[in-house]
């Protein structure tokens, strides 16, 4: 049986979130391919998608911090918390929300820079220098 | 499942420890579920020393590791993936860039017994994975990577 858990202190407040079972949880059943059925969009598993706060039309690295970018296919059984475990809430310091939308590249997956995954768990991540038309805007979270 | 690592938040330098098993993607050599534990710097971390500051992430993610392999239920997981976040002011943008200061990817079945300190040299006899965005993170914040 496995299970998750996050802890969270702010200056004095300590909080425990009580740890829900996969499988048990509502909200762990979600996943990011449920998402995308429920919003219509087809998605291919070979397009890039990178994850953010808000909706957005273009992602430009020459405005703003590097994105980082992954095949649909490696999250798509994920859940939004293990996404946000697999590359990291995007949020400041576990500010909510860092991963609400799905932004899907308009552009070919050859025009980004793989990083194959470290480690033994292997998420490819994909980075680019140019700006990258999103395909669509897709709420997750 | 309590991983012992509350204490380690003092607010101060981690202000947040997730964790989630994770299933592999599809094309991983080693299937099966991960364990992701991702410890998250306050931002105020963001002003130390590159240098400075990956050897204290270094120690953190193995004391992380060390109280980690102390709990027979993580031996489960087909590893134990442990991240030290930093969140990196960036001028005009809304929240600080989020980068990984260390990463360390252990294979469960090799995890030290119970009590054993983990340090630097234990990486040695192990098979391990460490990574950094170093260079990421002095592109971001204009200061040398070491």
């Amino acid at each position: 049986m496995t299970s998750r858990g996050r802890w969270r202190k702010r200056k004095k407040k300590v909080t425990f979130e009580a740890l829900q079972t996969l499988g048990d949880g509502d909200c762990m059943s979600g996943t990011i391919q449920d998402a995308v059925a429920a919003s219509g969009k087809q998605v291919d598993s070979d397009d890039l998608v990178n994850f953010g706060s808000c909706h957005r039309d273009d992602i430009n690295p020459r405005t703003g911090p590097r994105s980082y970018w992954f095949r649909f296919a490696d999250v798509a059984r994920m859940t939004l918390p293990q996404v946000q475990a697999a590359i990291g809430e995007l949020a400041s310091a576990g500010q909510p929300g860092g991963a609400k939308f799905m932004r899907v590249s308009g552009i070919p997956v050859t025009a980004f820079r793989l990083c194959p995954g470290g480690g033994f768990f292997g998420l490819d991540e994909f980075t680019i220098d140019v700006p990258v038309m999103v395909k669509y805007s897709i709420e997750v979270g | 499942m309590d991983l012992g690592l509350h204490s380690l938040i003092d607010g101060r330098r981690i202000v947040e420890i997730d964790a989630a098993p994770i299933p592999a993607p599809p094309n991983s050599r080693h299937p099966g579920e991960h364990l992701y534990v991702n410890c998250h710097y306050d931002v105020g971390m963001a002003k130390i020393p590159l240098a400075e500051l990956f050897q204290v992430a270094r120690s953190d993610a193995f004391e992380v590791i060390r109280r980690l392999a102390a709990n027979p239920a993580v031996h489960d997981f087909v590893s134990v993936v442990v991240r030290i976040q930093g969140h990196f002011p960036y001028p005009g943008a809304k929240r600080p860039a989020r980068r990984r200061i260390y990463e360390v990817s252990i294979l469960c079945t090799e995890l030290p017994p119970s009590g054993v300190p983990f340090t630097p040299d234990s990486l040695t006899h192990m098979r391990a994975f460490e990574s950094t965005q170093l260079d990421d993170i002095a592109q971001l914040i204009h200061q040398p990577a070491t």
